[in-house]
């Protein structure tokens, strides 16, 4: 059913994967302020690698992703976790957020923080375990049917 | 570097869930097992273990330590709160983790070793320690969920079939009774317009006879019950505890139901107002029923783990007599008997570990002659079996005597009939266990020479049975600390006073470089969780809470709609 | 506003424990995700009535929000149902592969008869 390989869901997958990793970084930088942030572009960074795992295959996403999925959601989430730990050595509660309003000449007004690390953390957690469960599915799905 | 330490005092109520966390994620990375991975969760949970117990040695002093997480003030942020009560549980549960990490090592090779186990359970540990010490309603809940799912890991790491098998009951009902925990939350947010512990508390403390509240307290009992093993609720906990290997059954039985538990006496205690005599006699009957009820079925098994799992659930009965009568004696009594039992049942879970190795069967039919070959295990099962069963130098004997005496002086004659019961038929099913596993003779049987890694498993063991063994000899620190945790639970006013009105030792206003503070331009008003900063310049930059201003409406219209009695939804 | 959500409350937790009753497994894993649903949606009435009311995002000028807080809580419930409804999945696909059915009774029948 899925390993029988389709050179529309293939080309396509191949296709909007640019697409939609660009419009999930535009939700990542977006959020905290107004809707997007860490958790929604996870998902949506997620959808273009599933498709892609559905149409070449899991083990050829697994070798161009190079990291494994779960030791990436473990990064992400010590990454989000150290964030919120840099504080209670600085004399703030533990979880405190900064945030950063500076003027930057030609670009504009910049609104960044420490909540841009958590998210970016909250990112690699939701990419790493949504793609973790549907490849697990596909890879048992896919052996049972081969053997 | 002073002044970090010192922030890092003053954070130290995180630190127990933090390092249990990050040791847990760092497993995940760290896959290949080895001799210097398990050094290092080891020496991770003995970290652990020496913050909680600086953490009780703290409590004792300040009595409650606070800490507003991210900064924003209590109603509105998630607190972090540990009271001495909390505290005690903590130094428990991580000692629990220590050992049963210990034991593992014991008895399993390196190489069989699932990388996920490891993890696991460190993630267990911190969902338990985390909801030791929350301090709101939905952070408990959100901390019942981590240790549940991470104990559905555990559950089912064999993946075979029997395991998962025996593992549905339990998730169906935990996942039936997370969500009528989601529920319960609903209704409290829709009632008072906060999950926090203590401005609950404060909007409560004159409602004892207004029939919603006792609604939802008792609500509440039902779902913390489940999670508790309750009597007409236990049905799913011996099949699937029995199922695990000893060291995990261990943790489970150590400390899953307490937790249950403990969200019972924190409701009843710090949360709603004293005084719910309904709630109570109505635990009072569930006990009753729990003690004898599974003692009777405990006696009928012959199963050493299931006989263990009724002995479990028939001494969250003893738990729940204690928050029936709710006196002051029987609360002490009842926390005394919590962490005696924690200690009692995981090591017992671990002896049955230990006769597993020798004899290679938990059936009682099968098994004998150990007494013999390895009279120290039956020493060591000796001990903690009369320990359970409540007799004099031993653990159990202070917590039971104490909630024994609360309800003869209360009158309350079925609850003291149905403790003493239970003991002796918690001392009959002991005897079975004595008996067949150690005492009789078995032809067929031949206990060869020690397996590998017993005598470590054993030492594991027994310096867990000599802390039971310390705790009912030297029983008053134990006792004065439990009394010391009554008290912290039964005075609402410090425990108010405490988390809503914060002395700030940590830096509170968040204030940027420009001067800028965090403040909206529209108090009084259902703001989002960040406010937009910069709207309003303040001159230094330094008004101490202008920033925590923004009270939700919801707070201030349904606390005085529930003054009124008018509020319905 | 508030009479109807609790009407779909009642109506998806009856549907819900109706499909958890059921003997296959399939439509039990069904019942546990209408189930969080109902609770979530519970939470969301908890916000009063949003008629009228703006989302939670600071705008100058604008006063009447929606309460922010339920919404927040009901993310963290979606992602935990999220969770463990996966792992539900997970596990009744290795049974079904293990014994080729997902009838309760059949698959908890022989676990008895072999006791």
């Amino acid at each position: 059913m899925i390993n029988t390989k389709s050179h529309i869901l293939e080309s396509v997958s191949r296709l909007i994967f640019l697409f939609i990793i660009i419009f999930s970084i535009y939700l990542f930088l977006k959020g905290h302020n107004e809707p997007g942030g860490g958790f929604i572009a996870g998902i949506a960074a997620s959808i273009p690698l599933i498709l892609l795992a559905m149409s070449l295959g899991v083990p050829t996403v697994q070798r161009v992703l190079k990291i494994d999925s779960l030791s990436l959601a473990a990064t992400g989430l010590i990454l989000a976790y150290g964030t919120s730990f840099i504080p209670t050595l600085l004399g703030y509660p533990f979880l405190f957020q900064k945030m950063i309003h500076t003027h930057i000449p030609i670009l504009g007004e910049l609104h960044i923080g420490t909540p841009v690390l958590f998210d970016l953390g909250v990112f690699m957690v939701v990419v790493g375990v949504s793609t973790k469960i549907i490849f697990s599915f596909l890879e048992t799905v896919n052996s049972k049917e081969k053997g | 570097m002073i002044h970090m330490l010192q922030s890092l005092i003053d954070n130290i109520v995180v630190l127990p869930f933090f390092i249990a966390l990050v040791t847990g994620l760092v497993g995940i990375i760290w896959r290949r097992p080895c001799t210097s991975r398990r050094l290092f969760f080891s020496i991770s949970a003995a970290i652990q273990m020496v913050l909680a117990w600086y953490l009780i040695f703290l409590t004792h002093k300040v009595k409650i330590l606070f800490l507003p997480l991210g900064a924003w003030k209590a109603p509105f942020g998630i607190s972090i709160a540990i009271d001495v009560f909390g505290s005690l549980l903590i130094g428990v549960t991580t000692m629990l983790s220590l050992f049963a990490i210990l034991y593992l090592f014991a008895t399993t090779k390196k190489d069989k070793e699932n990388f996920l186990l490891l993890p696991l359970i460190q993630f267990m540990i911190a969902g338990i320690v985390l909801s030791f010490s929350t301090g709101d309603f939905f952070n408990l809940f959100v901390s019942f969920e981590i240790f549940l799912i991470a104990s559905y890991g555990l559950l089912t790491l064999k993946s075979d079939e029997k395991s998962i098998k025996n593992t549905f009951p339990y998730l169906g009902v935990n996942v039936i009774g997370g969500t009528l925990f989601v529920l319960g939350a609903s209704f409290i947010y829709g009632m008072f317009g906060t999950l926090n512990f203590a401005d609950i508390s404060a909007q409560t403390s004159n409602l004892s006879q207004d029939p919603k509240l006792i609604l939802i307290a008792s609500y509440l009992v039902l779902v913390f019950g489940i999670k508790a093993g309750f009597f007409p609720l236990f049905y799913w906990l011996p099949r699937s505890y029995s199922c695990l290997p000893p060291p995990l059954a261990a943790l489970f039985a150590g400390l899953l139901t307490k937790v249950g538990i403990y969200a019972i006496i924190r409701t009843l205690t710090t949360i709603f107002p004293l005084g719910l005599v309904s709630i109570y006699s109505a635990i009072g009957y569930l006990s009753i029923f729990t003690m004898v009820i599974a003692i009777i079925i405990s006696l009928s098994r012959t199963n050493i783990r299931e006989i263990l799992c009724y002995n479990l659930i028939s001494h969250i009965g003893f738990l729940m007599a204690s928050i029936a009568i709710f006196s002051p004696i029987s609360l002490t009594g009842g926390i005394f008997y919590m962490m005696h039992h924690m200690v009692v049942i995981a090591s017992l879970f671990l002896i049955s570990g230990l006769i597993v190795q020798l004899t290679k069967t938990d059936v009682l039919q099968n098994a004998g002659n150990v007494w013999k070959t390895h009279g120290f295990v039956g020493l060591l099962f000796l001990i903690q079996a009369l320990s359970l069963a409540g007799l004099p130098p031993f653990s159990g004997f202070w917590g039971k005597f104490l909630i024994l005496r609360e309800a003869i002086r209360f009158d309350q004659l079925s609850l003291a009939i149905a403790i003493v019961l239970a003991s002796i038929l918690t001392l009959l099913s002991m005897i079975r266990i004595w008996f067949h596993v150690f005492l009789k003779k078995n032809e067929s049987l031949k206990i060869g020479p020690s397996p590998k890694g017993f005598k470590r498993s054993t030492t594991v063991v027994s310096i867990l049975v000599l802390f039971s063994l310390a705790m009912g000899v030297f029983s008053n620190p134990f006792i004065n600390a439990s009394n010391k945790a009554m008290t912290g639970l039964l005075n609402k006013t410090s425990y108010e006073n405490k988390v809503l009105v914060y002395e700030q030792t940590l830096k509170m206003i968040p204030v940027d470089k420009n001067g800028h503070s965090k403040q909206s331009s529209e108090k009084k008003q259902v703001s989002p969780i960040h406010s937009h900063p910069g709207q309003q310049k303040t001159k230094n930059g330094h008004h101490k809470n202008e920033n925590y201003q923004l009270k939700s409406i919801p707070n201030t219209v349904s606390k005085k709609e529930v003054l009124d009695g008018t509020s319905v939804h | 506003m508030l009479l109807f959500s609790s009407i779909i409350i009642g109506i998806m937790f009856t549907v819900a424990i109706y499909l958890i009753l059921e003997n296959r497994l399939l439509p039990v894993l069904f019942g546990f995700g209408l189930l969080t649903h109902a609770a979530n949606l519970a939470i969301l009435t908890m916000s009063k009535n949003p008629i009228g009311k703006v989302a939670p995002i600071i705008k100058s000028g604008v006063t009447n929000y929606v309460d922010p807080l339920p919404q927040a809580l009901i993310l963290t419930a979606i992602v935990i149902g999220f969770g463990v409804t996966a792992f539900l999945v997970v596990l009744i696909y290795r049974l079904y592969t293990a014994s080729g059915t997902t009838r309760i009774v059949t698959l908890f029948n022989e676990e008895i008869s072999t006791k």
